[in-house]
């Protein structure tokens, strides 16, 4: 499979503060990946260096095999957006749209048309008085008609409300199985994007935490519900990742493949086993463990 | 079909499996164009990847079959194959499962068997009527 | 060759894109100069179908403003580059298609600029043009010269683009190098201003700035030189600027924003260097020689010398006996001439008669009156040229009435690139006059009179 996006031991920082450190990840060609995290993750410094567009302290970023800050023959075959790009404050939506018709190649501007009247949107809007939602939609819908071999959205939805942020996903699927390309979604709303993704690439203060297909993360973790006991017994030899025991119910994650033999030897001890969706497990690799803080505050 | 995705199963098998429920009840007759997995990841909202690896199972267990071109049919015999593959460990399965609930409860084995005959009973005569 | 495959497209594309995503901008420039211009030649061509006395339209040259403004506006787009193209940060390009098709794009809007400042010259030109085929007494004061409209527009466009150009460099400069590149430039400027202030008139920096810099373009005389040494200046200087720009990294670090504290510190550095040390350890003070004042003996003039270049009216007055008194009586009059720019410059009309009580007691036969045409000039045009005005005397019994009349004329002063006076190749032509900016108007609208019996 094609890597389109590789980078090697990539680093970034911003004074003190350590942005990226050592991330070696690769995307593959026409996948769809989101790139989840939370705030101040890292998220956006690295979609930054992928699409040139900031300079990196140390490591590897190449994208379709080249450096792509300054190079056109990898600038012309992507596009990255994020939810409140700048233009000129004054001008009109459809000569933005003139702007994008005119640089990327493989622009579509009928179906850009078709999308702004679906939307809502008419071309004498001025960018300004856009709300942030209808920017966002904007934003994305420019990118989408791009077209372009590599997209990127960084938080595309947000400020979107819930029926709009569903229309998008649905036609972020819909035109990637038209015109398949490869995506990178960033995110930290990970439930509604779940299921049109392939891959999912986890970032945690600029560490890479997963990198893997979505369906193997599914399969990579389950939980099991039962009696203290039980779990304490079923789980001593096992990674826990996430525990928490109470008189009414007490759980553990156990990180581990789950297989028919696991279930079934769970289901003897007396545990009830049950999936970790994909976002719930981010948040669990990802969470800082502030419990006692938590009870603290009453 | 609809998928859970709070399920164990995982989406792909689930995919696989809702087509051979199309099978099964007909919808999908042997020889028929099956779903692609545009169609697939369009209806359901998935991954066409996704999509493609459900297609896969089936395709390696012999129920679908990939024609010239990239279409995929179903194959002849696929609904005799699924038929049994139920009856064996479909059907096998559950009687496991029920089997050791009963014993669980303290359902003697005449018991169940009683009841699983008047279980059929009652069908019959719901189809009479 | 420099540039990457792909970049020549890529430079046209974003080329496209500035021109249409500033069109806007670029058009309300345009009506706002336009009103600013035509505006006030409402006023004037109002003024000529009304006046009922000489007028001098003294329309200043537009030419001269828009050059100002070009070098402001430039420079003031140069200090936000980067905020100008960040918001065209989502096209692809590469550092040097975003500086070349910005650079093209202000050299293309100058050329726009300049444009519009011949269309202005023309549409006034035509329209006063047209008056003068059904008004007489309308006059230009300046010819319309085919070759110099075209040859100055180019001249023109060689100093805007000269000076866009000079602007992107330092704006190259200033980001590439920036805390060492403000110092230098603040240094400089001082420097400059230094040498220039009338402020400290007395002093003279020992290190001077070069005047010969300035003289390089503004004294030469052959217009092909100019050409030449224009094009080859702006050619090496956009390719400086295109090479540092290309070695400076736009991306460096996102956000980061100048240290405010650190820049005025730097400014202050360097205006504290380059006025105030000089001026304490090495300045040399030159002394205002002290004039004594010449005093000339009055002389007494023989009469005919001091009268002569005057005019004269005779009048016999032999009728009238010895030892009568003649009374004179003067016109009074309202406003006759003015210069009109905006601000209005009133001629005082009242005449200066001398030599009245020569008028008493007379002894001889014969009323001289002497006077001086009036002269009127603005802008180095004499006011002669265009309106004679007459001196009338008439004597009834014994008064003498004088008076004098000046035609109706309007005259029109409408000057164009007003910087490419030094040009032998205009010379002898009636396009310029002294001074290039402001007005200089003046003389005398009543002529001085001098009465005397002979």
């Amino acid at each position: 499979m094609n890597k389109i996006v590789k980078t090697t031991n990539l680093c970034k920082t911003f004074g003190k503060k350590h942005a990226l450190s050592d991330v070696s990840v690769s995307i593959s060609e026409n996948s769809i990946t989101g790139l989840i995290g939370r705030n101040g993750s890292g998220k956006t410094t690295l979609m930054r260096i992928l699409a040139g567009k900031l300079d990196k302290a140390n490591g590897e970023a190449l994208v379709f095999g080249k450096e792509p800050m300054d190079n056109l023959a990898v600038l012309n075959k992507m596009v990255y957006t994020y939810h409140n790009v700048q233009y000129d404050q004054n001008l009109h939506l459809k000569t933005i749209l003139f702007g994008y018709e005119a640089i990327f190649l493989n622009f579509d501007g009928t179906f850009a048309n078709k999308l702004m009247r679906y939307f809502d949107l008419t071309g004498k809007m001025k960018y300004k008085s856009l709300s942030q939602g209808m920017a966002s939609i904007f934003n994305f819908l420019c990118a989408l008609s791009c077209r372009a071999p590599l997209t990127m959205l960084d938080e595309p939805v947000l400020g979107m409300d819930v029926t709009v942020r569903k229309s998008a996903y649905e036609i972020l699927l819909r035109d990637y199985t038209e015109h398949p390309r490869t995506i990178i979604v960033s995110s930290h709303l990970l439930s509604e994007l779940e299921s049109i993704l392939s891959d999912i690439l986890l970032i945690d203060n600029g560490r890479v935490v997963l990198n893997n297909s979505v369906d193997d993360i599914r399969q990579s973790a389950y939980r099991i519900d039962g009696t203290p006991s039980a779990i304490g017994g079923y789980a001593a030899d096992k990674k826990v990742i996430m525990q928490k025991k109470s008189e009414l119910s007490s759980f553990a994650v156990i990180y581990e493949q789950c297989t028919e033999a696991v279930i079934e030897s769970a289901k003897k001890q007396g545990l009830t086993v049950s999936p970790v969706r994909p976002e719930e497990l981010c948040v669990f690799l990802t969470q800082q463990n502030k419990e006692a803080e938590l009870e603290c505050l009453w | 079909m609809k998928i859970n995705f709070d399920s164990l199963k995982p989406v792909y098998i689930q995919i696989a499996e809702a087509i051979e429920d199309d099978i099964i009840s007909g919808i999908l007759t042997e020889g028929d164009a099956a779903y692609s997995q545009l169609i697939i990841a369009r209806g359901l909202n998935v991954n066409p990847a996704t999509a493609a690896k459900g297609i896969n199972v089936l395709v390696s267990k012999g129920i679908l079959e990939k024609q010239r071109g990239s279409s995929m049919v179903v194959a002849c015999g696929a609904l005799e194959r699924l038929l049994s593959e139920r009856k064996e460990i479909g059907v096998n399965g559950l009687i496991s499962s029920l089997v050791s609930e009963a014993v669980k409860i303290g359902v003697s084995e005449s018991e169940l068997i009683g009841k699983i005959k008047n279980h059929y009973k009652g069908l019959e005569g719901k189809q009479n009527e | 060759m420099f540039m990457v495959k792909g970049e020549y497209a890529n430079i046209k594309n974003l080329l496209r894109v500035r021109l249409k995503t500033n069109a806007k901008s670029f058009k309300w420039i345009l009506i706002l100069l336009g009103l600013f211009v035509f505006v006030p030649f409402v006023g004037t061509i109002v003024g000529i179908l009304q006046s009922n006395h000489v007028r001098f339209y003294n329309i200043g040259d537009f030419s001269l403003t828009i050059f100002f403004g070009i070098g402001l506006r430039y420079f003031v787009l140069m200090l936000m580059y980067r905020s100008t193209n960040d918001k065209l940060s989502v096209y692809p390009q590469t550092n040097n298609s975003r500086f070349i098709s910005s650079l093209l794009y202000n050299f293309i809007e100058v050329f726009a600029l300049a444009a519009f400042v011949l269309a202005t010259y023309l549409i006034r030109y035509i329209i006063v043009w047209v008056l003068t085929l059904f008004m007489d007494n309308v006059h230009f004061a300046l010819d319309f010269d085919l070759s110099f409209i075209i040859v100055g527009f180019f001249v023109y466009v060689a100093y805007s683009l000269l000076i866009v150009a000079t602007i992107e460099l330092i704006g190259v400069i200033l980001r590439k190098w920036t805390y060492y590149a403000i110092v230098g430039f603040t240094a400089a400027l001082s420097w400059m201003i230094a040498n220039f202030s009338t402020v400290i008139e007395n002093l003279r920096l020992r290190i001077s700035f070069p005047s010969n810099v300035l003289a390089f373009f503004i004294e030469e005389s052959s217009l092909i030189n100019f050409f030449i040494k224009a094009i080859v200046l702006l050619v090496a200087i956009t390719a400086i600027a295109v090479v540092i720009n290309r070695y400076t990294v736009y991306y460096k670090n996102q956000g980061r924003s100048l240290n405010k504290g650190v820049v005025l510190g730097c400014i202050v550095v360097a205006i504290a260097v380059m006025v105030v040390l000089p001026y304490i350890f090495f300045v040399r003070p030159i002394y205002m020689t002290q004039t004594t004042g010449t005093v000339t003996e009055g002389a007494i003039i023989p009469v005919d010398d001091f009268f002569s270049g005057f005019e004269e009216i005779r009048i016999d007055i032999s009728h009238i006996p010895n030892g009568s008194n003649i009374e004179v009586r003067v016109e009074n009059r309202e406003v006759v001439a003015e210069v009109v720019t905006g601000a209005r410059f009133f001629s005082n009309t009242h005449m200066n008669i001398s030599g009245a009580e020569s008028l008493r007691n007379i002894q001889g036969d014969t009323l001289i009156i002497s006077y001086r045409p009036s002269f009127f000039q603005a802008n180095g045009i004499m006011l002669a040229d265009f309106a004679d005005s007459q001196l009338i005397a008439n004597l009834d019994g014994n008064v003498l009435f004088v008076d004098y009349v000046i035609e109706n004329v309007q005259v029109v002063f409408l000057p164009i690139w007003g910087m490419a006076r030094q040009f032998d190749f205009f010379n002898d032509r009636n396009i310029f006059r002294t001074p290039i900016i402001g007005i200089s108007a003046g003389g005398n609208i009543t002529p001085n009179v001098w009465l005397r019996v002979e």
